[in-house]
């Protein structure tokens, strides 16, 4: 056997590098992989929100369907790759051969995307608030509900995340997306129908009352619930591959 | 490091357990000293992989005690594991990433990064740093996974199963690599396989697993010194309680054999003494040792 000599330019060996950083690199990984598809669904939710204000009925729903559409795609996109995905094709074996335990590995999951999802969710809620309050003939009394609407987005992103971590199924984790997106239109339905909601989307001011604030508090609630319990979760589990 | 660092032992399982719905890995004692080679031998669903994912703190121990670089598993599995060089058949890099992609990836969390030593790798398992991991074939891939966990410069490697499916070239620059590793007496490696011909070449120590036990660890040497096959022929009837040491005995008509685990000529002696004509020792390879050790083991159970 030939050897070869190797100049050891390695970094003294006690010198560690901290959590933050390989958290962090992870998360660079993260944005990393889904960047390309991200920013094209991103675009689809800034076109949707420019049909908002093209003054039509017809491209007025488009755009709300195109911006409902993109926040959507864009939490199934982060879920499949970065988490269904990554254990699917076998990389959460060198993820947990990096040195984080498993809860580490959990607050990073939610963290990056969670943060990656909502930077694009803030922007398009932004856009589409700036949108409602800037357009003659869009009534401000849509805000409210545009606002309960894309926070429930948020939420079902949320419980979708959770289950993938929780339950380490691609199965269930399509399950509980298909119902999610499945409840949309209900839950369209019946927050128009909530006594203090509907009946002033058409009307020129945001009415902010007990009806529309509460139910943006109770989404905000459960969000927060459901990374807690999963959080619990994880931290019980004791096998994680 | 410290003198502590270099003589304690680098893996230690003390009376592990570990019972899934249909498979219970049971007792296992393991202990892996620096600058040991230890292959881990077993047959496919022995329980090879279960332990490496209890040593790397991917599974909890039902019982036992699991202590890898002096700490225990998986409470400081983040600690351990940034001394712990680890790749895997069930691994794999990530498939829209390069190779330099990985690399980098790896420089940025392990500060013992050597980036020659990367290169040399790079040439010597001939990877092209700029090509995505979708594009590499089975044996590139595995080796470009021992490429990131080799650069590191980690005290302890763990290679579950490192080259299943690799063709002989890539198999002979892999064992090679693991070779030179060894030049480094404060190292370890830790060497799954059910490839008994790889695990013979690298492994200084023997740890031989069947259905979720340990049924031998020595080292190869000890294996291959004391393990033989006695032929012989008699016509008076010999019986195995005759003799001692047998792991497997057969007589058929006038031929006969016995395997051993404790040659000394004192077996030829006194098979010569019961009127048989020992026509050969042989000495076995460890592949023949393996099986007969698992046969043995399962009529142990049945028993």
């Amino acid at each position: 056997m030939t050897t070869i000599a190797v100049t050891n330019a390695a970094a003294p060996a006690n010198e560690r590098v901290g959590l933050h950083t390989i958290l962090w690199e992870l998360a660079k990984k993260d944005v990393y992989f889904s960047a390309g598809p991200l920013l094209a669904y991103f675009a689809l939710g800034m076109i949707g929100v420019a049909l908002l204000a093209a003054g039509h009925e017809a491209t007025f729903y488009a755009g709300a369907l195109l911006l409902m559409s993109a926040v959507i795609v864009t939490g199934a996109h982060l879920v499949f790759v970065n988490v269904v995905g990554e254990r699917g094709q076998q990389n959460l074996a060198l993820v947990m051969s990096l040195p984080i335990t498993y809860m580490q590995y959990s607050v990073y999951k939610l963290g990056a995307n969670l943060g990656i999802f909502l930077l694009a969710w803030l922007i398009l809620v932004g856009a589409a608030v700036g949108t409602i309050l800037g357009k003659e003939g869009l009534p401000n009394g849509l805000i409210p509900f545009t606002l309960i609407m894309l926070l429930e987005l948020c939420l079902a992103y949320v419980l979708v995340l959770c289950v993938a971590l929780v339950m380490e199924s691609e199965a269930w984790t399509v399950v509980v997306m298909t119902i999610t997106n499945i409840l949309i239109s209900l839950v369209m339905y019946g927050v128009n129908r909530i006594e203090g909601i509907g009946q002033y989307v058409s009307g020129p001011v945001a009415v902010w009352n007990r009806s529309s604030l509460g139910l943006i508090a109770a989404e905000l609630i459960a969000i927060v619930l459901l990374i807690a319990v999963t959080l619990l979760i994880q931290s019980r589990k004791h096998d994680y591959l | 490091m410290n003198s502590n660092e270099t003589t304690q032992p680098l893996i230690k399982l003390n009376g592990v357990g570990k019972a899934y719905q249909h498979f219970e890995l049971s007792d296992v004692d393991l202990t892996l000293e620096p600058g040991c080679v230890m292959g881990f031998i077993g047959p496919n669903g022995a329980g090879k992989s279960t332990t490496i994912r209890l040593i790397m703190g991917l599974v909890q121990a039902d019982r036992g005690d699991v202590e890898v670089l002096g700490v225990p598993m998986p409470e400081q599995m983040a600690a351990a594991k940034r001394d712990i060089g680890f790749a895997s058949e069930d691994m794999r890099l990530f498939k829209n990433g390069t190779l330099a992609w990985h690399m980098n990836f790896m420089r940025r969390i392990y500060p013992g990064w050597d980036d020659n030593y990367a290169q040399v790798l790079l040439k010597r398992f001939d990877l092209r740093p700029e090509q995505k991991l979708k594009g590499f074939s089975h044996g590139q891939r595995v080796k470009a996974g021992l490429l990131l966990a080799l650069a590191r410069r980690p005290r302890l490697l763990v290679l579950d199963e490192p080259t299943t499916g690799l063709d002989p070239v890539a198999r002979k620059e892999v064992l090679n690599e693991l070779l030179e590793v060894l030049a480094d007496e404060s190292r370890a490696v830790l060497f799954s396989s059910h490839n008994t011909q790889d695990v013979e070449q690298l492994s200084d120590t023997i740890t031989f697993i069947d259905r979720g036990r340990i049924i031998d660890s020595q080292d190869k040497e000890t294996f291959l010194d004391k393990w033989r096959r006695v032929r012989f022929r008699a016509a008076a009837e010999i019986r195995e309680e005759d003799l001692t040491g047998v792991v497997e005995f057969h007589h058929r008509g006038q031929l006969g054999s016995v395997i051993t685990d404790r040659f000394e000529p004192a077996m030829t002696e006194r098979l010569t003494h019961l009127g048989a004509e020992v026509q050969g020792v042989e000495p076995m390879t460890l592949e023949e040792i393996f099986v007969a050790e698992v046969e043995a083991s399962r009529e142990e159970v049945l028993l």
